[in-house]
């Protein structure tokens, strides 16, 4: 028979393991979501032992009870048996780096004080003899009144005497400790301190002259002022070459598989709505989700290389003093470079951003970074009305027009940041205190498990959102039908006559004093969804077939397009250019804005930090455009 | 002879070398930072060595390494012990 759930959470410092020993614990039987009302990630996981169910609970990592930030307080609520729609915990494992272990005693006492089933775990104990340090953990269960239990959680060794002292944990006598703290917060920290020193003295023998690590001698290279901004530049260009090189034929796979998918409905089912819904509809939908796991995937997993090799705490603080006069912080810069990739991936990056105001300040800006998506609209209107000529021998003015563009996003990120902290997202930026953990080799198992969970909370809440729309924009370009099964119209007149194609007409005085027409207006409300669909909806209404040379084809057409009665280019330069600046700035992407609306808290408040950064983005859009208009044509662009 | 140590005035770490062992007296900043200061083991009272300072301050702490911007820095009073 089964008994009833042992509940049991983990806690203890940044970078001691937890996680790894969470994932030895518990092995694939893990779920990730939010606790109730904030944006930190609840991951949960569970396995069997003699019987019982052992639900665990990975809490943020925490230095100590006393609640500071959010992932901070969701532990001392949790702790403390408050925290909102968390059951009250049966045993507690505080996880103790044994290589740091006098700081990570800080936590341990806090939590022992508190007279609950306690497991302390010692882990890492094999590092010790590297660090020249030998602890007597029998010294150590006298000392603190626990079960101590040494472990490597990375091969697994001493994982299942956790379990086993877990399962025993409620039947033992509780540590006795207490009133370390009964006294002022500075006196308390001295106090509680004097006394590890003591348990140390007992406990720990050190090799003499083993304080300097050998990872001070790479820190002198990796943190100096001068070598270490370039080496992380250095890093990051390698690892987005990679990110293309990888995940764009990935893409390209999955894109080709769904391609076939569709062939095959195409010959299973009769033509019709039915049909159309699911290949355009569903499958589009989907498809449009599916194209981005590859980069988020890699994106993710070469984050958490650099997190767990401890080298991201390295870039955090070698980039702060560039982030500062901004009102962000140096843990800010990776997900605003992640941007150039993705803005989805970079949004769920700001995580690592202990500050709540400075990671909204971050995810309000990071779609401004100009993601791989806009390439293809960058291109199709670079080449079609800037002229390919060569300066200098060495570039071309197409390829400066499109480094400009991506100079005009960062630009325009980096001071919105700085508009946002200084006004709505006002707080005084937190001093930079980072703990700069030992280098150590990431365990492939924990990245991957942690990639996993990130692509696939990716998929289930993006996923349904986007998909939502994208049936939505579907049926707003198949209905109402122009033609008749028996006379059938052309996808151009269908797309005219649907509810999109009015939408276009509808949204036409807008985008006349850009210089632009109708058409561009039906593009440009069809790829509010994905920025990409503007490039196959020009060619739709410009009767360009789909293929590979769509791109060159249709760059022909935009610029001999003539308006008719005038015989004037419909579109002139300084429009092409406005149009530019507009998908610079604006946030045409349905995947951006749901992930936008779950990292900022969900629900209504999500839905507000979303609106308004699609808003500012969008206002922001047309404004550039209308006025890069205005000077080109000034300048006889027109 | 008087130790080094009882004749060094009391500065800030910002104003501390490579490779000086220093005594904490006072943490001149929020008390959230202090807080945060005191959990990682910079507390009133703590011993701590500083590794490097080119680019902030990089301390030995209870064996661990926390890296300081200069401002931080500069709001931690300490009894210097010149290496």
């Amino acid at each position: 028979m089964t008994r009833p759930t042992l509940r049991v959470a983990l806690i203890g410092n940044p970078n001691c393991g937890k996680s790894t020993l969470f994932n030895a614990l518990t092995g694939r039987r893990q779920k990730v979501a939010n606790f109730p009302g904030v944006t930190v990630e609840r991951v949960e996981g569970s396995y069997v032992h003699e019987g019982t169910t052992v639900s665990v609970l990975d809490l943020p990592g925490t230095y100590s009870l006393s609640p500071d930030a959010p992932d901070e307080v969701i532990t001392y609520d949790v702790v403390h048996d408050r925290a909102d729609g968390v059951a009250p915990v049966d045993v507690f494992v505080v996880v103790l780096d044994a290589e740091n272990l006098e700081r990570n005693l800080y936590l341990a006492t806090e939590v022992l004080e508190l007279g609950r089933p306690t497991v302390v775990v010692l882990n890492r104990v094999d590092r010790l003899p590297l660090a020249g340090m030998k602890v007597d953990v029998v010294e150590l269960i006298h000392a603190l009144g626990a079960i101590v239990v040494p472990t490597v959680a990375t091969t697994q060794e001493g994982v299942e005497r956790v379990r086993h002292c877990i399962a025993r944990a409620l039947d033992v006598p509780q540590s006795q400790l207490r009133n370390q703290g009964a006294v002022a917060e500075e006196y308390r920290a001295e106090r509680r301190y004097e006394w590890i020193a003591a348990v140390m003295a007992r406990t720990v023998t050190r090799e003499a002259g083993t304080r300097t690590r050998p990872s001070d001698r790479v820190d002198a290279v990796l943190l100096h002022r001068v070598w270490g901004p370039l080496i992380f530049v250095a890093v990051m260009a390698i690892a987005f070459q990679a990110l293309f090189l990888v995940a764009t034929p990935l893409a390209t796979v999955l894109q080709s598989a769904l391609g076939s998918l569709s062939d095959v409905l195409r010959g299973l089912l009769p033509a019709g709505d039915f049909q159309s819904l699911l290949i355009d509809g569903v499958l589009g939908g989907v498809g449009s989700v599916v194209v981005f796991v590859p980069q988020i995937a890699l994106l993710f997993l070469f984050i958490g290389a650099l997190e767990d090799s401890g080298y991201l705490s390295r870039a955090a603080f070698v980039m702060d003093r560039f982030m500062r006069p901004l009102g962000l912080q140096g843990k800010s810069f990776i997900p605003l470079l992640s941007g150039y990739a993705c803005a989805v991936p970079a949004i769920m990056a700001t995580r690592t951003i202990p500050q709540t105001k400075e990671r909204l300040a971050t995810i309000m800006v990071v779609p401004l970074m100009s993601c791989s998506a806009r390439l293809p609209v960058y291109a199709l209107l670079i080449s079609a009305f800037v002229p390919a000529v060569t300066i200098g021998h060495v570039i071309t003015l197409q390829g400066l027009a499109l480094l400009a563009m991506y100079l005009f996003g960062t630009v325009a990120a980096l001071a919105a940041a700085a508009v946002f902290r200084r006004t709505l997202l006002r707080s005084d930026t937190r001093a930079l205190i980072i703990e700069m953990p030992a280098y150590a080799k990431p365990t492939m198992r924990v990245l991957l498990t942690t990639v996993w969970q990130r692509v696939s909370v990716f998929l289930q809440r993006a996923g349904t959102v986007i998909f939502a729309i994208s049936v939505i924009l579907w049926a707003m370009g198949r209905y109402p039908q122009a033609g008749t099964p028996s006379a059938p119209v052309s996808e151009e007149a269908q797309l005219t006559q649907s509810a999109l194609g009015q939408v276009g007409h509808a949204v036409e005085p807008l985008v006349r004093p850009l210089g632009l027409d109708w058409k561009i207006g039906v593009a440009m409300v069809a790829s509010f969804a994905a920025r990409e669909v503007f490039v196959s909806t020009m060619a739709t209404m410009y009767g360009v077939p789909q293929h590979e040379t769509v791109h060159t084809e249709l760059a022909a057409r935009l610029r001999d397009a003539r308006a008719p009665g005038t015989g004037r280019p419909t579109y002139t330069r300084a429009a092409a250019f406005g149009l530019l600046a507009f998908y610079v700035f604006a946030l045409m992407c349905t995947s951006t804005i749901a992930v936008t609306v779950r990292e900022t808290g969900g629900g209504w408040q999500g839905a507000r930090w979303a609106s308004l950064q699609f808003s500012y983005m969008l206002v922001l859009a047309w404004g550039s455009a209308f006025v890069v208009y205005r000077i080109a044509l000034a300048l006889g662009a027109g | 002879m008087l130790d080094a140590a009882l004749c060094a005035p009391s500065c800030t770490l910002a104003a501390c070398f490579a490779g000086d062992r220093a005594t904490v007296r006072q943490l001149q900043c929020t008390k959230a930072d202090a807080m945060r200061l005191r959990s990682l083991g910079v507390y009133e009272g703590a011993k701590v060595g500083i590794v490097d300072r080119r680019n902030g301050v990089l301390l030995d702490v209870c064996g661990s390494r926390l890296a300081l911007d200069a401002t931080m820095a500069g709001a931690i009073v300490v009894d210097p012990t010149p290496a």
